[in-house]
């Protein structure tokens, strides 16, 4: 074959939109292990040719980008990288449904403490979240997800790549087991009496 | 119509009330697990009660919370049981801390979020769309900060030097002379009633009340009731 290198580099250059292992291999006919190969292997030529472009896994797929440090000149080309442009309220909301995902729009209200309609619409116009499931409790509410351009737009491959709760406690300096659930009164307590 | 035509600011996308409480625990200073539920109380139904001034559309979620609040509050005013009942039974604020800190670290993960966006935007894909001009990005403010600022404002405005205004006090003499011009002007009696203007002090109609005995006794006036307890007049003697 062809060096497969070469047209997975052609392949990710002609999109730009993150491309999933799945439609490289139906577009190669390689194997799953051989496309691996060649991604890590074009990873690789782009770091060590030390070149202005890199290989990310972004949203489930592999895109080209170019390196941060060339985005001063690249701006001034008159090219910004749209931002979601989020208010406070929006962003709080979207890290809830991100973290407690499928999440009702009354659980997200229950942790804000606010009524979330009009934030919820919001985040649903820019495309950062999608509707759920319903969920199988009275009314059978929909719940909220993070969407595929949710992941796009903040960089993550996955949603693992989220800071994880743990890191965030450390943050904010509490370790104080405030979340671990009470001890309420066991069953072994009401046999003693 | 100064009413009708006074600003009328909306917000429809506000901070709640769990935004304000911990705004107003981190201006404290004050320890989250322990919070001075009264001073915390009073704060936020002060602030609650600008909004409404500024005419600012309070949430229901607003009024929820400083029912709560007032809750725990006389809640934490009964008396405590002693040490052996304590068990099992909770702080009236442990509710409120538990839904305070869950808040705190989505608040948390919002400026995360918020990094990551902008960590991101240094990443170019292909075929981005030249944008004609670059919008500007204002520093975030929150609505607390805002009615912060507006309160710190007013208390400057309201704190006053204080200077002291001494009251003009009648004199008696001035008031001697007053009646004699007004007895030598009209030629007629009038009521002793005239001699005070609305608004005066107990001290001002003794006065009064002196200058008329002090004028009677020197035989200038003589003073006339034309019943008990009716208005008295004062006439030339």
């Amino acid at each position: 074959m062809k060096d497969l290198t070469g047209i997975v580099e052609a392949l990710l250059f002609s999109s730009n939109v993150p491309i999933s292992t799945t439609e490289l291999v139906k577009a190669t006919g390689a194997k799953d292990a051989e496309l691996q190969e060649s991604l890590a292997d074009l990873t690789r030529e782009l770091e060590e040719g030390k070149r202005s472009v890199l290989l990310r896994q972004v949203a489930g797929g592999w895109q080209l980008f170019t390196r941060p440090e060339y985005s001063p000149w690249i701006a001034r080309l008159g090219k910004v990288r749209p931002q979601a442009r989020l208010s406070q309220a929006a962003l709080e909301t979207l890290a809830i449904i991100a973290y407690r995902q499928p999440i009702t729009k009354a659980e997200a209200e229950g942790i804000r403490g606010v009524e979330c309609s009009g934030v919820l619409r919001t985040l649903l116009e820019r495309r950062m979240i999608e509707m759920g499931e319903r969920k199988e409790t009275v009314g059978r509410p929909f719940t909220y997800v993070t969407s595929t351009e949710f992941l796009a737009h903040f960089g993550l491959r996955t949603l693992a790549d989220l800071p994880r709760m743990e890191e965030v406690e450390m943050l904010v300096g509490r370790d104080d087991g405030l979340f671990v659930e009470q001890k309420v009164g066991t069953e072994g307590d009401v046999a003693e009496e | 119509m100064a009413v009708e035509n006074q600003y009328r600011v909306t917000l429809p996308i506000y901070e709640g009330p769990l935004d304000l409480l911990l705004f107003l625990i981190r201006k404290a200073e004050v320890d989250i697990y322990d919070i001075p539920i009264a001073k915390i109380t009073g704060e936020f139904l002060e602030y609650v009660t600008i909004m409404e001034k500024m005419q600012l559309e309070v949430a229901g979620d607003f009024f929820v919370m400083a029912a709560t609040l007032m809750l725990i509050k006389s809640q934490m005013l009964l008396p405590k049981p002693s040490t052996d009942e304590l068990e099992g039974i909770e702080d009236p604020r442990s509710e409120l801390i538990r839904q305070l800190l869950e808040y705190e670290r989505f608040q948390k993960l919002a400026e995360d979020i918020k990094q990551m966006e902008e960590n991101e935007a240094g990443y170019y894909p292909r075929g981005l769309e030249q944008t004609p001009e670059e919008q500007t990005t204002l520093a975030k403010t929150t609505l607390f900060d805002l009615i912060a600022a507006l309160k710190q404002a007013i208390s400057e405005i309201e704190k006053p030097e204080f200077a002291t205004i001494d009251r003009e006090v009648m004199r008696i003499e001035d008031c001697i002379n007053r009646i004699r011009t007004i007895i030598a002007e009209r030629g007629e009696g009038f009521f002793i009633s005239e001699l005070w203007e609305a608004g005066a002090v107990r001290g001002d109609i003794i006065i009064v009340f002196i200058s008329i005995l002090e004028l009677w006794r020197l035989g200038e006036i003589t003073v006339r009731q034309a019943r008990s307890f009716g208005p008295i007049t004062v006439v030339a003697a």
